[in-house]
């Protein structure tokens, strides 16, 4: 209702009479993107595809509106359709800018939230050489955005600009249909860019917080019930009606969440070399430390871009919650931590092209071999596609 | 072979014209501020938004497909048209800026920038009338 409601009203500030139609500029960005799994072992979690051909998933059409309001403020949306949501429209981004000095902007609004040095521009396939950008770190989540306000700073240090970016505000939305809260996102980042590399450091806290009490409550009794367990106000009852463990240990509520990253990348000669890590975790819960990161090595040639990418996503867990006396609830919490993080970690290696058509149109295609390290099996994934620009 | 030497001439003409087009940048003749290649550079990728005098500056471009366009991004940007358009797209889709403004031909951009003292363009060296001043050529 929330985001309705901005979207709306950004929309109307937009369209409204005071704003001549010659002020406000159209422009978009869009992708077809196809992929399947060739040989498939596994069913590799994030990559989004199986082993039937699907254009669905990762096609998107985008169409963002710019209204100049006067020198110093003008109003985005950004409308966006994702073949994931079935092409339902949604407004992507919608903020209203201030722009104190040429150096200087401060936006109000919905945005996408900088957890890594490329969320902005993830879904904007034209702007990067891959065919997507690495799963490890960009897992498309849908948390990606966040409502508040965003302080730009750009600054020349030596014969290079120094950019600087600030964020404040909250996100409440759905995780795969379980309701998610991001408040108090705090995020600070900055970019060094010169000549031919760039490098890049940010940081990123919140307080997470997901409505999945209701799926642990039952997961729990569903495996111990039947044996006389219950569960009264998050506390835990043995069959003798003995008080043996709190599930607020399992809960994530108002937990603080760390995201860190960093990266560089060398534009030189035709040679092109990005490198990005990031490692980020929720206190007192399961997931202790999720690390990502990946490395890639590419050539421009005329019309094309090839470049070869390794990824590595690991996620390190503990089994502090699994902390009662009794045995049954040890093996339920373990077992849950177990069947949601313990078959994740995997690297994968690729080789993506990228082939300018025509003037904003990059046609990409991407093969990348997935190695699952707990199973030893891996999965070799193709996808294919059309990124655009207007 | 008359036929042989016409065809060959009209396409060393042709070969020339097109790879001895010279660019000019140009800015409205009051602006008295100098513009080194940096500068200009850093103007089109969007680092430097105001003049030195704190007007914010006006960019404009002729289109994606004009030689000059092509020949302007290779020589002063070090961007081919995609790499320039790739470039552009992380910006003016995440609220960083905006990207030079499009005009159709040499004299519209001569009378643009005639007409705002706080823009800069470029044209073809051939196209250049006393109307504005040229900065640089690439």
């Amino acid at each position: 209702m929330k985001k309705t409601l901005l979207a709306s009203s950004l929309m109307a500030a937009i369209l409204s009479s005071t704003v001549q139609a010659s002020d406000i500029d159209f422009s978009g960005y869009g992708s077809i993107r196809g992929g399947l799994l060739v040989n498939d072992d596994i069913t590799p979690q994030y990559f989004g595809y199986d082993d039937k051909v699907d254009f669905k998933n990762e096609s998107l059409f985008a169409l963002q509106a710019k209204a100049t309001l006067n020198e110093k403020w003008n109003a985005t949306i950004v409308l966006q359709a994702r073949g994931e949501e079935d092409f339902d429209l949604e407004a992507r981004w919608a903020y209203l800018s201030y722009e104190y000095s040429p150096d200087t902007t401060i936006s109000l609004g919905r945005f996408a939230s900088p957890y890594f040095r490329n969320s902005d521009t993830q879904d904007i396939g034209y702007s990067h050489n891959y065919s997507r950008m690495p799963k490890a770190i960009y897992l498309g989540e849908e948390y990606d955005i966040i409502e508040g306000i965003r302080i730009m700073h750009t600054t020349l240090v030596g014969d290079g600009d120094l950019t600087f970016k600030g964020s404040f505000g909250s996100f409440s939305g759905e995780v795969s249909n379980t309701g998610f809260e991001l408040d108090n996102i705090i995020q600070a980042s900055v970019d060094y860019t010169y000549e031919w590399f760039s490098i890049f450091a940010g940081v990123l806290t919140a307080d997470a917080s997901f409505d999945n009490k209701t799926s642990f409550d039952n997961g729990l009794m569903q495996s111990l019930g039947g044996l006389g367990y219950s569960i009264d106000n998050s506390t835990v009852y043995n069959p003798a009606n003995v008080a043996v463990y709190d599930m607020q240990d399992l809960y994530a509520d108002d937990d603080r969440t760390l995201y860190l990253s960093t990266g560089f990348t060398i534009d030189y000669e035709n040679w092109l070399f990005n490198a990005e890590y990031a490692t980020y975790g929720i206190e007192d819960s399961f997931v202790e430390e999720t690390q990502v990161m990946y490395v890639s090595l590419g050539y421009r040639f005329d019309q094309a871009v090839v470049s070869f990418v390794h990824q590595d996503y690991d996620t390190s867990f503990d089994y502090d919650p699994a902390n009662s006396a009794d045995p049954y609830i040890n093996a339920f919490a373990t077992g849950t931590a177990d069947s949601l993080f313990k078959s994740d970690a995997y690297d994968a290696q690729g080789i993506h092209f990228r082939y300018d058509l025509d003037q904003g149109v990059a046609l990409k295609f991407e093969y990348t071999i997935i190695n699952n390290d707990l199973a030893d099996e891996s999965a070799n994934l193709v996808t294919f596609g059309v990124d655009f620009i207007y | 072979m008359n036929l042989f030497k016409i065809t060959f001439t009209t396409i060393l003409l042709l070969i020339s014209s097109v790879s001895l087009a010279e660019v000019s940048v140009i800015v409205n003749s009051a602006n008295t501020e100098s513009f080194d290649e940096k500068t200009i550079k850093r103007i089109y990728l969007g680092k430097i938004k105001a003049l030195a005098n704190g007007e914010k500056v006006t960019v404009l471009t002729l289109t994606d497909d004009a030689p000059e366009t092509t020949q302007f991004r290779e020589s002063a940007l070090n961007k081919s048209n995609s790499q320039f358009k790739s470039y552009w797209s992380k910006i003016a889709f995440t609220g960083k800026g905006t990207p030079p403004t499009e005009v159709a031909s040499n004299a519209e951009m001569i009378n643009a920038i005639k007409s705002d003292p706080s823009s800069i363009g470029f044209i073809n060296s051939n196209a250049v009338t006393g109307d504005v001043k040229v900065v640089a050529t690439f």
